[in-house]
């Protein structure tokens, strides 16, 4: 069953220098139990992509095109009152930073215990009680007593951990993992990705998975969607990915990497940067970078399905009318 | 808790010797013998050498600051050069006046201050922002005396509101007294409101950006918690600081306001010694503002442990 | 560096409270400088003239705010009274900008003993109450516009002090000094060439800031009866007239209070335009 469909989704926002399209012509969708990895750059718009699911942009953002569709229902609308119902009950989120993700001053436990009073009217009592519970799945050790510690008292991995119990409280369909393990030291960010994984197959959850490591795609996601200057470029399962990349850009990215655990961020075979905000191209926005760039390219590329029913789609002009992998290599 | 506030206290000790050292010497740097001012020019060599004799003021300096320490040291400030009266007793007396205008004129800055800096936050750059900040900026422009005879002239003089002159009321008449409260601790506090409300609105416009805050909001708090309980409790933190720091201007702001109010306090005792030259009174009082204004220094570090729960174990 | 930029939200373009304010602040700081200035031309009335048959007049077209108990002209005593209060203002503010500036880049400068010695003292006296060790200095000095510029000036110079120093303390370990000391430079220039121009933009700041401060701090202090003496015309000196007659003649303690008022804005105006345009976090 599907859990998040994007349809068509366009976010604007609005700047000194004129309007500009930081998502454009974003589809994909999540299915139950599905973890579905959202790579690229630092501004490639994967935040941006959480927000808009999220309702949460930036006053300048909006929203211009498209559907947010939650199960069967478009949110992109919502006035702030549902979307305060939507969000920890129906859509859960982790973030990069746990270090400052939870307020100073309150106790972890009553942190994770407000949504629970929230959403599901939970009383006091029950709200602790279910949540020292959830503070135990997440492998917080003695949870009980724990419950009335301060977010300062906890390692930033136990933040994160804190982070993860608050984000599944409600059991949501879906939880949105915003570069999860960033700032984590390794090995911690391995035993928050496992406890991930457990946790999705235990509640059967879709998982947005956001990251710009590659590894953890390979290791963790089942399907992937590769951004580019706020361009879906490519998607398609991870071992079609890993295999076959179709997109210049999807290619680059996985040349670059003589080991698979290497970060995006140290990508150095792709000449040139995202271009900035401002100045993004009108038509497909790798043109600056891209080896292959053409007259056409001027003009924003469709997207292309390769194969019937593979999901492996690539929006390149490359890929479009009888192009196929040999004429890009 | 109380042992973090008890080492808090230890620490101040340096700071009020030196404040007492300061006491003691600011009075005695003073141009003119004391007994020619008291006794009068005309006095007989006898009387002055009584006078040095009975007030200690023939004995060498550091004899005289031993001397000072350990009568403070048993809670002896001396007696009033020109009324004999126990200084203490003269404190003791007006003190519970000027704490509780001080303490209703931080109530009334704070209970107005915050709000009003949450709401300009939130507007940000909108109507409300706009009206707050021309309120606070007449609020930082008022002298602290002019607001307050204004005050007086149009609630008590014109509107009739409020007693013109805010006598000593006895506990025993709790209306009377907090009758005559009311405007000098409105005046203290109007005028520590504008200062309280820039503080505010420049801590919410900072945390509202804050991570904890966009996690609040992700787990579908709804937007008046999560400025009124979310937000504001960290704002407080800010506020409680500055409290702290504001206190020794509120100090000051009191003594104008007890002139104007006709109210008895520690500032009309200043300005009472100054005019009659009462130099141990005046040390007494320097003394007095010291530990004042030390103690609160302390009392809010106490509330900042009470706010941040990161204060304890650190 | 770039490619971060663009994942953050641009801020939204600031419109700009901090000129504005900086505008109209200036605009009344200058009339009411002027206005003090040419006070002998401008006032219609001699200041210190008595009359005793024009005592307690209403406004009229002869003595636009009417007149005081000697039958002095109001209007023509408060332009005399600003030329004190702003000649105060800014000679306090100067005095404790130039010593505070001076003492707080030498103590963080060369640090050491001394600097511990004269920092523990500069935060004993920012402790006390500004207002009560300025009633006790300037009655310990005894009266006079000389002592009352010494008072206020004591009292300013903390803040002063503590920004110089912390300003010094962070250029003296750049890069840039440590060269100009390895080509043999004397502290001499180092300080005059290289510390002082650098912190000068702050200082600036601080003193317009202060210049209301010491605005606030003469006229309480005229107020309780310790300002320039008489028969010398005082802001607060006049509202402390107005009000001793305040039951029967409101308007000597209005007017008075309307200047001191309206200087006080045009300085604060001035002071937060300022700091805004130099503090981008401080203003939305």
């Amino acid at each position: 069953m599907t859990v998040l469909t994007i349809e068509n989704l366009r976010t604007t926002l609005r700047l000194d220098s004129g309007d500009c399209d930081a998502l454009r012509e974003v589809s994909f969708s999540v299915d139950e139990g599905e973890t579905l990895a959202i790579v690229g750059e630092s501004g490639c718009g994967k935040s941006m992509l959480a927000m808009s699911i999220m309702g949460l942009l930036p006053s300048i953002a909006t929203i211009s095109e498209g559907h947010v569709v939650l199960g069967s229902r478009a949110i992109e609308a919502e006035p702030e009152a549902a979307m305060e119902k939507v969000r920890g009950a129906e859509i859960g989120m982790v973030f990069q930073e746990p270090m400052t993700a939870l307020n100073p001053v309150f106790t972890v436990g009553s942190q994770i215990a407000e949504p629970l009073r929230d959403h599901l009217g939970l009383s006091r009592a029950e709200a602790r009680k279910t949540a020292i519970d959830l503070m135990e799945r997440v492998r917080i050790p003695s949870a009980a007593s724990r419950y009335d510690s301060y977010p300062h008292e906890f390692s930033g991995g136990m933040r994160q951990r804190v982070v993860i119990a608050l984000a599944i409280a409600c059991r949501p369909k879906l939880l949105i993992a915003d570069e999860p393990t960033t700032a984590l030291d390794v090995t911690v960010q391995r035993q928050i990705l496992d406890l991930l994984d457990t946790l999705q197959d235990q509640e059967k959850m879709g998982m947005l998975l956001i990251t710009h490591n590659l590894a953890i795609v390979a290791g963790h996601a089942d399907r992937v969607v590769v951004m580019y200057g706020g361009d879906v470029v490519e998607q398609a399962t991870v071992r079609d990915l890993f295999r076959s990349p179709a997109h210049p850009y999807a290619r680059a990215l996985l040349a670059s990497l003589p080991r698979v655990d290497r970060d995006l961020s140290e990508l150095a075979s792709i000449p040139g940067r995202v271009p900035p905000l401002a100045k993004l191209p009108d038509g497909c926005r790798f043109i600056d970078r891209c080896p292959h760039a053409m007259d056409v390219c001027g003009k924003m590329p469709p997207a292309v399905e390769l194969g019937q029913g593979t999901r492996h789609t690539v929006r390149c002009w490359l890929h479009v009318e009888g192009g196929s992998d040999a004429a890009v290599g | 808790m109380l042992g973090y506030f008890g080492k808090r206290l230890l620490t101040l000790i340096p700071t009020l010797f030196a404040v007492l050292t300061l006491a003691f010497v600011l009075v005695r740097i003073v141009p003119g013998d004391p007994a020619l001012i008291i006794l009068g020019d005309q006095a007989t060599p006898e009387a002055i050498a009584r006078f040095h004799e009975a007030t200690g003021l023939d004995q060498p300096i550091w004899r005289q600051f031993l001397a000072f320490l350990s009568q403070l040291a048993h809670g002896d400030l001396g007696v009033s050069m020109i009324s004999n009266r126990p200084v203490l007793t003269s404190i003791i007396e007006v003190l519970p006046y000027t704490l509780e205008l001080s303490f209703a004129g931080v109530l009334v800055g704070v209970v107005l201050g915050v709000p009003l800096g949450v709401i300009a936050a939130r507007s940000n750059g909108g109507v409300a922002d706009w009206a707050i900040r021309i309120v606070t900026l007449g609020g930082l422009s008022f002298p602290a005396f002019v607001s307050a005879v204004l005050m007086l002239l149009v609630f008590a003089v014109w509107l009739g509101w409020f007693p013109v002159i805010s006598t000593a009321k006895p506990i025993t008449d709790p209306i009377g007294r907090l009758n005559s409260l009311a405007l000098p601790a409105i005046n203290l506090g109007l005028v520590m409101m504008a200062y309280v409300a820039r503080v505010t609105r420049g801590g919410m416009m900072n945390i509202m950006r804050s991570d904890y805050i966009r996690t609040a909001r992700a787990k579908g708090v709804p937007a008046r918690r999560i400025v009124w309980k979310h937000a504001l409790r960290n704002v407080l933190l800010a506020v409680v600081t500055f409290t702290g720091l504001y206190f020794s201007v509120l100090i000051g702001n009191s003594v104008l306001t007890e002139i104007v109010f006709n109210r008895p306090g520690l500032g009309k005792l200043v300005i009472g010694a100054l005019e009659r030259r009462d130099y141990t009174l005046l040390q007494g009082l320097v003394v007095a503002y010291a530990i004042l204004v030390v103690l609160v220094n302390a009392l809010t570090d106490l509330c900042y442990g009470l706010v941040d729960p990161r204060v304890k174990t650190s | 560096m770039t490619n971060t930029t663009t994942a953050v939200a641009p801020a939204r373009k600031r419109h700009t409270p901090g000129r504005a304010a900086i505008i109209i602040g200036a605009t009344i700081v200058g009339i009411v400088l002027l206005a003090a200035i040419f006070a002998p031309l401008i006032a219609p009335h001699d200041p210190y003239a008595q009359s005793m048959l024009a005592r307690f007049r209403p406004p009229s077209a002869e003595y636009w705010l009417g007149t005081d108990r000697f039958g002095r002209d109001t209007f023509s005593r408060i332009l005399f009274g600003l030329r004190i209060t702003l000649w105060t203002a800014l000679a306090s503010t100067a005095l404790a900008m130039v010593a505070g500036t001076s003492v707080g880049i030498l103590s963080g400068y060369y640090g050491g003993r001394v600097d511990r010695w004269v920092s523990a003292a500069n935060d004993l006296l920012m402790s006390f109450p500004q207002m009560v060790a300025g009633i006790i200095i300037v009655a310990l000095l005894g009266p006079g516009v000389t002592n009352l510029i010494i008072a206020i000036a004591i009292t300013a110079f903390p803040a002063f002090y503590r920004m110089a120093r912390s300003a010094a303390l962070a250029l003296r370990d750049r890069e840039y000094i440590d060269a100009c000391r390895v080509l043999g430079y004397s502290d001499v220039r180092i300080v005059a060439r290289h510390i002082l121009p650098e912190t000068l933009d702050d200082m600036i700041i601080i003193a317009t800031l202060w210049l209301a401060t010491a605005v606030r701090t003469e006229s309480s202090l005229a107020f309780i009866g310790l300002g320039a003496p008489p028969p010398a015309a005082t802001l607060g000196g006049l509202v402390r007239e107005g009000f001793d007659n305040l039951l029967d003649y409101p308007g000597l303690a209005i007017w008075p209070s309307l200047a001191i008022l309206i200087v006080m804005i045009g300085l604060n105006l001035m002071g937060d335009g300022l700091r805004d345009a130099n503090d981008p976090r401080a203003s939305s």
